[in-house]
């Protein structure tokens, strides 16, 4: 009977160490996601020119472009724009 | 040689040779030309001094050589490095300043002027290829990973172009319009109906002239210039971050009008990288695209 005790004793305890074992691991885990995401937003976020280029490329539209029109090709140009 | 080169220098324009191409300046008081051009002397000179990856005392070097640890930089640096990582963000990662390693890799590991011409050979290389988010900045603080090389010329040039426009035309009172290679910046007032460009990439190219309005701005990426050899392969600059290689030659050439240089090319360097995908990527901004065999695409309201 003691032996019986004895034994669920110990499997409880042996459950209760799995359990914390578990939470610890999550938890780094959960702590390792939250340094990784705010190592990514403060490489992102702190840049002194985001305010040139603030809209996302996914979402390019006119409303935040220039007009451009066409140029007359019979007088000189004042800069070429090329590959370089 | 560059396209630029052939343009007409007249009493309002100047221009000079550095970084493998050519800074074109022009202002609309011609008067102000002499000190408009020290100004962006100076800005270039700066900048090159802050960001060079072939500058061995270039300030990011020293960064690089820092093992990993954080380092307080210039508010320039800061600025640029804090450019490249909102390019790569907004990019999804298309245009990516911690491909230095696989540019050297390539063998562009030196001045495009000294690379003309000079033969690489093959050969495996092994090399960190991490991604920007691997790269903090925080505020003036830039942590940069150990054996990271970081390459800002992708989005450094058109900040040049922009910094040194805007200060222009804030100190000399002047319309101004700065172009280094295919990245145009313009400040100020323009010209009676706008700054003239012609879009061109190499003699022979499909060709257009547009008129862009005060304060804006157009870059132009190309697979055809900056090339260099390597048995059985002909290499060019425009790295896809997720191979290390030069991007696939879906398009010879991107230009974008935008609001700033360092959008505009920022958008054009992506949409090389993305290939196929760039027309959904450029949506409605105004844009050019030019296949391997001319074949013209306009976009976003692209005068035709």
């Amino acid at each position: 009977m003691q032996r019986d005790i004895g034994r669920q004793r110990a499997a409880l305890v042996t459950g209760a160490l799995v359990v914390a074992g578990l939470a610890a691991t999550v938890g780094i885990g959960v702590a390792a996601q939250a340094a990784d995401s705010s190592s990514s937003t403060s490489a992102s976020s702190s840049s002194d020119s985001s305010s040139s280029s603030s809209s996302s490329s996914t979402s390019s539209s006119t409303a935040d472009s220039p007009t451009v029109s066409s140029g007359d090709s019979g007088s000189s140009s004042q800069a070429t724009s090329g590959g370089s | 040689m560059p396209l630029v080169e052939t343009l007409p220098v007249g009493a309002d324009t100047a221009q000079w040779e550095v970084w493998g191409t050519v800074a074109r300046l022009v202002v609309t008081d011609p008067a102000q030309r002499d000190r408009a051009a020290g100004l962006l002397r100076a800005e270039l000179a700066a900048v090159d001094a802050a960001c060079s990856r072939f500058r061995p005392d270039s300030e990011i070097r020293d960064v690089c050589r820092g093992g990993g640890r954080p380092i307080v930089v210039s508010s320039l640096l800061a600025e640029l490095v804090g450019a490249a990582l909102d390019a790569a963000r907004q990019t999804g990662g298309a245009v990516d300043p911690t491909i230095g390693a696989a540019l050297c890799a390539l063998g562009y590991d030196r001045d495009f002027a000294q690379l003309a011409g000079r033969v690489v050979g093959t050969g495996v290389r092994v090399f960190p290829a991490p991604d920007w988010r691997s790269v903090r900045l925080v505020g003036r603080e830039l942590t940069v990973p150990h054996g990271v090389l970081l390459d800002l010329g992708a989005t450094a040039k058109a900040v040049a172009a922009d910094r040194a426009a805007a200060r222009i035309a804030e100190l000399l009172g002047t319309g101004v319009l700065v172009a280094l290679g295919g990245d145009i910046a313009t400040a100020g007032p323009a010209p009676d109906g706008g700054w003239q460009v012609l879009v061109q990439d190499r003699p022979g190219d499909p060709a257009c002239t547009i008129r862009l309005p005060a304060g804006a701005a157009l870059a132009t990426s190309s697979t055809a210039g900056r090339t260099w050899g390597r048995p059985g392969e002909l290499l060019h600059h425009i790295v896809d971050p997720a191979t290390g290689r030069p991007a696939p030659r879906v398009w010879r050439t991107v230009s974008v009008a935008a609001f700033s240089c360092l959008r505009a090319n920022t958008l054009s360097t992506a949409a090389i990288v993305r290939g196929h995908d760039a027309p959904a990527l450029l949506g409605g901004v105004p844009s050019r695209l030019v296949s391997p065999s001319f074949q013209v695409v306009e976009l976003g309201g692209w005068p035709r």
